[in-house]
């Protein structure tokens, strides 16, 4: 009889919870989420991506499309950079085969958050336009 | 745009409906079971489309992927549209609780597709393998193994696949859209659910267990709600619906239940690894069944599974997928008292999980003989096979439980949902769960087996 009371007690709470959380949920698309309603797609990729779509946008004008190596050992930057600029092929330093080091099918590298030398040769910087904050350089091979 | 998506998904269904009718699938009183059902099919069928595809080097494009489907769905309907044409009527239930939960579940549904599409896809997973195997199927126009060499994959292509097919029927990759396939296999899950619980139940049992499952917060977040795109919800489907249709084959002896078991747990091969174990088990248990009745002709229903399953590892094989991690990795037995602790916390995450793993648990201690064997057999087989793979392997496990055990626990979700309804009905049977207007089916059923087991 015990078994089965504590049984019927957990039911009940479960369900108490899960009607709770069901309107904390609704209540969240007119609290948490609003200000998504009325954003435009490109806004909505900047408030999910945040630094790494100007990233995306700039590293494709400036690499024209062409693979290029990611310095670094930020891991989510490789995967996230490597999605949103597929077809853009991005190698990253840390995953790279032996094949792959002995072929280097890049032609550009990338140094994120990284300001190289002034005198590194065909530098080109990654900056955010709306707020000059600098984002990495790139450098053709 | 938005409209062409929810056409495909629509076409996803009937295509499914129609695959179930050519078929003589044993008929369902239940409209909810045959939607969620159709869906599967509907799936499966564009899945295997694309597979065969790109194993033949046939070119992807919107006409030869549609015309297929579109001439076979046309044919079939001309020929027996009066059929058709028998639509079940939904009405509402009875009671005030049960309407309530109802408006709950709906409130849900809404709240996910909402969610779907008001973020790009962010999840990990989502963009570093699931939604990029798609990309690149859509623009090398079929599947190459260089994109494996690129990416160095293992992960198996029937997502990507699936996605890809709405990319090239949109005729772009629109990666926001999309996500609404996901809120698409959460609504096939709770029509299953329905249709699956009230068949051994009764209403009130399948509105609550639906509306439980439909509020988890870790399903909530895949169906649309920042992990969207994830492989783990889709996958938990196929397990759910292939371990039903098995536990439906033992009591029916109708092969067609085995056959579409058999298709939808080789499907599951093809969405993630985790379907290579669980198809190991369905086919023992599947084997197991049809040698206790002697019903040996059966055994030709498991050859879909088994093809695919072969088909599979043939096409690994040839686009050179990477290794799974797994071949680096040793058994450590010295891992028990981590894998343990590490399990329990997430078992206790109430905030995850709400009570299910509590009240789960509990019930198996306490009243383990109301489950049914099949559907909770191939639960703690498939959960020790995950036990294994964590003392097996080569990463952190006390890491690697925090970034993936709950995941893998999502993909049996709907199968605990619907072990522990029945479990939870036979132990409520005369108070509230009870209803003598809504417990025919299940009291048909009861009556058949006892007469069965005497």
């Amino acid at each position: 009889m015990t078994r089965y009371k504590v049984f019927i007690f957990f039911l009940i709470v479960w369900l108490i919870i899960a009607v709770g959380r069901t309107f904390n949920n609704a209540l969240k698309l007119f609290t948490q989420d609003r200000h998504l309603f009325y954003m435009s797609k490109e806004q909505r990729m900047e408030e999910a991506y945040g630094d790494i779509a100007i990233m995306v946008n700039e590293l494709s004008k400036k690499t024209s499309g062409k693979p290029f190596l990611l310095t670094g050992n930020d891991g989510g930057l490789y995967f996230f950079l490597r999605y949103l600029l597929y077809p853009q092929k991005v190698y990253w330093i840390n995953n790279i085969t032996h094949v792959e080091e002995k072929e280097r099918p890049w032609r550009y590298v990338f140094y994120p958050y990284d300001s190289l030398r002034q005198n590194v040769a065909r530098r080109r910087e990654i900056v955010d336009p709306k707020t000059g904050r600098h984002l990495g350089t790139v450098t053709s091979i | 745009m938005i409209l062409v998506v929810l056409l495909l998904i629509v076409f996803t269904f009937s295509l499914g409906r129609v695959f179930l009718f050519v078929t003589h699938f044993p008929k369902t009183k239940s409209i909810f079971l045959l939607v969620g059902l159709s869906f599967g099919v509907g799936v499966i069928a564009i899945i295997l489309e694309m597979f065969i595809f790109s194993a033949l080097r046939l070119p992807f494009n919107r006409i030869t992927l549609l015309l297929p489907f579109v001439i076979f769905s046309v044919v079939i309907f001309r020929q027996n549209i009066l059929k058709f044409r028998r639509l079940q009527v939904v009405t509402l239930p009875k009671g005030l609780p049960e309407r309530v939960l109802v408006m709950l579940i709906v409130i849900l549904v809404i709240f996910v597709c909402i969610q779907a599409l008001m973020r790009p896809p962010i999840g990990w997973d989502a963009l570093a393998t699931w939604l990029l195997q798609a990309k690149s199927y859509y623009y090398l126009g079929g599947v190459e193994s260089s994109f494996y060499q690129y990416t160095k994959f293992d992960a198996p292509p029937g997502l990507g696949l699936l996605v890809s097919f709405y990319y090239f029927n949109l005729g772009q990759v629109d990666d926001n859209l999309i996500l609404l396939l996901f809120p698409a296999f959460y609504i096939a899950i709770l029509c299953t659910l329905y249709g699956t619980i009230k068949e051994y139940t009764n209403q009130k049992t399948a509105i609550v267990f639906v509306f439980l499952f439909a509020s988890t917060q870790s399903v909530i977040r895949q169906a649309g709600r920042f992990e969207a795109g994830y492989a783990d919800l889709s996958l938990s489907y196929f397990f759910f619906i292939s371990g039903y249709l098995l536990l439906r084959f033992s009591q029916s002896k109708n092969h067609l239940h085995l056959l579409y078991a058999s298709l939808f747990v080789g499907t599951s091969l093809l969405i993630k690894n985790e379907g290579s174990s669980f198809f190991l088990l369905f086919n023992t248990s599947a084997v197991y069944i049809i040698i206790k009745h002697k019903n040996y002709s059966a055994l030709f229903n498991l050859l879909p599974g088994v093809v695919i399953f072969f088909a599979w590892s043939m096409y690994a094989s040839f686009m050179h997928l990477s290794p799974s991690y797994l071949s680096e990795g040793s058994l450590n037995i010295s891992r028990i008292p981590v894998v343990v602790l590490g399990w329990s916390s997430e078992f206790a995450n109430v905030i995850r999980w709400n009570f299910l793993w509590i009240v789960f648990f509990f019930v198996l201690l306490f009243f383990s003989k109301r489950f049914k064997r099949i559907p909770i057999g191939l639960f703690l087989g498939q959960l020790s096979i995950y036990f294994i793979v964590f003392l097996f392997t080569p990463l952190d496990p006390a890491e690697q439980i925090i970034g993936s055990f709950d995941r893998l626990l999502l993909q049996l979700a709907p199968l605990a949902y619907f072990s522990l309804a029945l479990a939870c009905y036979g132990i409520l049977k005369k108070s509230y769960l009870s209803n003598s207007d809504n417990g025919k089916v299940s009291r048909t059923i009861n009556a058949r087996n006892s007469r069965r087991s005497s």
